[in-house]
């Protein structure tokens, strides 16, 4: 029936279209997802204590719980318990925690480490 | 009807015919819509949202051809009976679907009304995906979870609109040519 149809279905306003829409969801997943690295920090809460720290500053902190002190790493974007006096050590086999959400807790000493998001991130995800 | 002359495609039979002539090829398209929309069901997805709204094309389709009120009992009807079908009415899927088909059916409207030289069915169908997509993640933050976890999809859902839209707009044109 349609005979009268041109040819060549795309019109110049579908290219535009198209390239518009491309280039905007690139600008916009180049902002939302471009620079996740800084938008994260470390907290620490023991026993008498909590601290936030910037995830990208290296350093050692030494946490004071009822079994001794407790050594928390932050490196290259990820922290980690290094030293725990506590008896099972399970926080030190947790390993290294990088993303908003993750934690590594030392139940004897008291001791949470947890990586927040700055601002404006997900509180948290139901899976 | 001078709409409906301007889309360039509508029988004649279509255009004098009765009341009941029109009821049953309303019906005609809706079980069109209906059954594109369950076939979608079917095919696995790796992430719900992934939808090609195939039958968005039956829509699309009836703009050139019954009155706008008539498109829009096509699309109620479509999201009605696939709830039904799929089991989800009056849940949650339900209420996005259902945003999401009235909001891009009022937009497709305006683009076939004042848009129709600059857009073929390709540009329309890929701004009525869109308009879908983020209608339902605008209900979904402000009704549901009200977090900021939608502007995070929204690349991905866009994506996904596009890509959608052009395969529905592809097949809009190809029932237009072949129906």
């Amino acid at each position: 029936m349609s005979k009268d149809r041109p040819n060549q279905v795309l019109k110049l306003g579908d290219i535009v279209l198209i390239l518009m829409v491309i280039i905007g969801l690139g600008f916009l997943s180049f902002n939302l997802y471009g620079n996740d690295q800084g938008n994260k920090e470390v907290m620490i809460i023991g026993q008498n204590f909590r601290g936030v720290y910037p995830i990208e500053k290296n350093r050692k902190i030494e946490v004071k719980g009822p079994l001794g002190d407790t050594i928390v790493v932050i490196e290259d974007g990820k922290a980690w318990i290094e030293y725990s006096p506590c008896r099972e050590k399970i926080c030190m086999k947790m390993g290294k925690i990088s993303r908003v959400g993750q934690q590594v807790v030392c139940v004897p000493n008291r001791v949470l480490v947890e990586i927040e998001g700055r601002n404006g991130d997900i509180d948290a995800v139901s899976r | 009807m001078q709409y409906q002359d301007s889309i360039g495609y509508i029988t004649k039979s279509i255009q004098n015919s009765n009341q009941k002539d029109r009821v049953f090829y309303l019906a005609y398209l809706s079980s069109m819509a209906i059954i594109l929309s369950i076939l979608e069901y079917l095919i696995p997805k790796p992430l719900p949202w992934m939808r090609i709204g195939l039958s968005n094309a039956i829509t699309l389709y009836a703009f050139g051809v019954v009155k706008p009120k008539e498109v829009f009992y096509i699309v109620l009807a479509r999201v009605l009976s696939v709830s039904l079908l799929i089991g989800t009415f009056l849940s949650t899927t339900f209420i996005l679907s259902l945003t999401g088909a009235i909001a891009s059916y009022f937009v497709m409207l305006l683009l076939f009304r004042y848009f129709k030289k600059i857009f073929s069915f390709v540009g329309i169908s890929i701004i009525g995906a869109l308009t879908s997509s983020f209608s339902q993640l605008f209900v979904v933050n402000y009704l549901f979870i009200n977090s900021q976890l939608s502007y995070y999809l929204f690349p991905v859902l866009g994506g996904f609109a596009l890509v959608g839209g052009i395969i529905t707009g592809y097949f809009a044109e190809f029932l237009v040519r072949n129906i």
